[in-house]
């Protein structure tokens, strides 16, 4: 297709869009709304997938020591440790560190503090893991192999906490997954069978353009066009109201989030951004497409 | 010397001739779609005659057309039409008229035969090279088709625009063209807002804005009072006066004997008088 071919193509594209700016409006706010029922489940994601890299950051193991454990078992214990594939790095806490940190920590409490006779905190061990052990099943299995060496007292890791919040990611995405689908199907369905209305009404122009010696693609391209301007519209409608949406919830988030642990939310990077728009032009042609076949079987000879 | 000289001369004309021959008008046959597709000896030699511009524009050898196996539209019709030539088609209702243009502008194959159009077979043109050669008809319908939600002015620069033309020259050409029918007050209306006779003009000029080789007219003037048929017939005498092929199909034997011109009649599929 040559300029003039480029030209014509872009001028009917408009020209049909701008001709029924009714229908066009109403399909983009059609579209707009599913767009960003889908941006907010993916900002959703997004934002719980950082959490979790975050939490898993903190995921330590904590191996607290016997009392009457002799330095040279210490050191053994030491040498197990940094030869575990899951491990990155140990720091030892001794008694007294612990206890000092203890009662930093509960300055505030003098009552406590005062019933309390000597130091009853064991030494103990934080292992801080490689990324890839920082979940469930890992962290189980490395307590398990840890607490039956000699000189271990106890292990903890926060087990539960940390499945309740896997499950619920999975869980968060599988939903994402299912609704971004059928969302994904309902924008090829709305943009589809919008432009199937307008290319059933416009049957006699496509004739027009037949006879007149117009190319299958002149007759087939302002159609896929549309579709994508259409989706391209939308797509960037829905990321433009979605980004004024998180940025007048942020202030509130950014206060009451670092309280529940979680870091302050984060809105698409502009790689997302730039797939967004482009998923809204693919779902777009994509509606249009099933609708050209006929188009240019019957039509474009 | 002079042997390889004159031996030189055929060989590099029919050379040229060869490429100017597209390959579909000899491409193999399609037993589903025709069945006597071979071009014969005759066939040839009219395709290459035609490139080299002879009288004819439009020859047909044994055209059929059927629907099913009970229904033939068109029987066994061979015959040409010249350049620059005003034919009426006539014959009455459901004599095979409409079936005969719609071939003509490959809106469909014939099942049998073979039709050459200025140099081109078209009973085996290929979709690609369709606008191709409609770019060289001018179309008329007796209901005409319009861009419903354009401009009296944007329908009859639509054929200039598929076209490629540069936007100044398809103003200049559709503002001459509107005047030449006489509509230039009525450029900004739409298709609805105009009489049936306006209407008309407005389809006749969308056709030959872009001065086509043949003007093909299905009862153009069918659904027309005497006067705006009388000047849409007279738009046509004025164009084919300028060197345009006019094929004129109408049931009205009347128009074709009062006009003296070449009248072709059809009866039950076959040409009865020509």
């Amino acid at each position: 297709m040559g300029l003039t071919g480029l030209h014509f193509v872009m001028s009917e594209t408009l020209g049909n869009l701008l001709r029924r700016k009714g229908e066009t409006f109403w399909i983009i706010i059609a579209v707009t709304v599913s767009m960003m029922i889908l941006g907010a489940f993916g900002l959703l994601l997004t934002n719980l997938q950082r959490s979790l890299g975050n939490v898993g950051e903190q995921v330590r193991v904590v191996v607290f020591l016997r009392d009457d454990l002799t330095p040279s078992q210490r050191s053994r214990l030491e040498e197990v440790f940094l030869h575990r594939p899951e491990v990155e790095k140990i720091r030892f806490v001794s008694k007294e560190e612990a206890y000092t940190e203890f009662t930093r920590s509960f300055s505030g409490n003098r009552e406590l503090l005062a019933g309390i006779e000597g130091n009853p905190l064991p030494a103990s061990y934080l292992l801080s893991l490689k990324e890839t052990f920082r979940h469930g099943p890992d962290l189980e299995r490395l307590s398990r192999n840890l607490s039956s060496l000699p000189g271990v007292e106890d292990l903890e890791y926060g087990k539960k906490w940390l499945e309740r919040f896997e499950a619920i990611v999975t869980v968060v995405r599988i939903t994402g997954i299912v609704i971004g689908s059928l969302l994904g199907i309902s924008i090829i369905l709305i943009i589809g069978t919008s432009i199937q209305k307008s290319v059933v009404r416009r049957r006699e122009e496509f004739e027009v353009l037949q006879w007149v010696g117009a190319t299958r693609t002149m007759i087939r391209m302002p159609i896929l066009f549309e579709g994508a301007l259409l989706g391209g519209a939308s797509a960037a409608c829905a990321l433009a109201l979605l980004a004024c949406f998180f940025w007048t919830l942020q202030g509130h988030l950014n206060l009451n989030l670092p309280f529940a642990g979680l870091p302050p939310p984060v809105f698409f990077s502009r790689e997302i951004m730039g797939g967004g728009l482009a998923t809204g032009v693919g779902l777009g042609i994509l509606g249009s497409f099933f609708v050209t076949n006929p188009v240019s079987r019957n039509h474009g000879a | 010397m002079i042997f390889f000289g004159t031996s030189t001369v055929p060989f590099v004309l029919y050379s040229s001739m060869r490429n100017k021959v597209a390959k579909e008008d000899f491409l193999l046959p399609d037993p589903h779609e025709n069945d006597n597709f071979f071009p014969t000896l005759e066939v040839k030699r009219a395709l290459l005659r035609q490139k080299l511009n002879s009288p004819e524009i439009v020859q047909m050898f044994g055209v059929s057309k059927s629907y099913g196996p009970n229904f033939a539209a068109l029987k066994e019709i061979s015959m040409g039409i010249d350049r620059g030539d005003f034919v009426f088609l006539t014959g009455p209702s459901g004599s095979g008229k409409t079936t005969l243009l719609r071939l003509l502008i490959a809106a469909e194959q014939p099942t049998k035969g073979q039709i050459i159009v200025n140099g081109r077979n078209i009973s085996r043109l290929q979709s690609s090279s369709m606008p191709d050669y409609r770019r060289q008809l001018g179309i008329v319908f007796q209901q005409g088709k319009f861009l419903a939600r354009r401009t009296v002015f944007d329908n009859v620069a639509v054929t200039l625009r598929a076209r490629g033309v540069p936007n100044r020259v398809i103003k200049k050409k559709t503002w001459e063209t509107l005047q030449w029918i006489g509509l230039e007050d009525k450029k900004d209306a739409y298709p609805l807002h105009l009489s049936e006779g306006e209407r008309q003009k407005v389809t006749v000029a969308r056709a030959v804005i872009d001065s086509p080789l043949i003007l093909v007219a299905d009862e153009p003037t069918g659904n027309l009072d005497e006067n705006f048929a009388a000047e849409i017939y007279k738009l046509f005498e004025e164009l084919n006066r300028k060197g345009t092929t006019i094929l004129f199909a109408t049931h009205s034997r009347t128009l074709a004997d009062r006009s003296g011109k070449r009248t072709i009649v059809l009866r039950q599929g076959q040409v009865v008088e020509s």
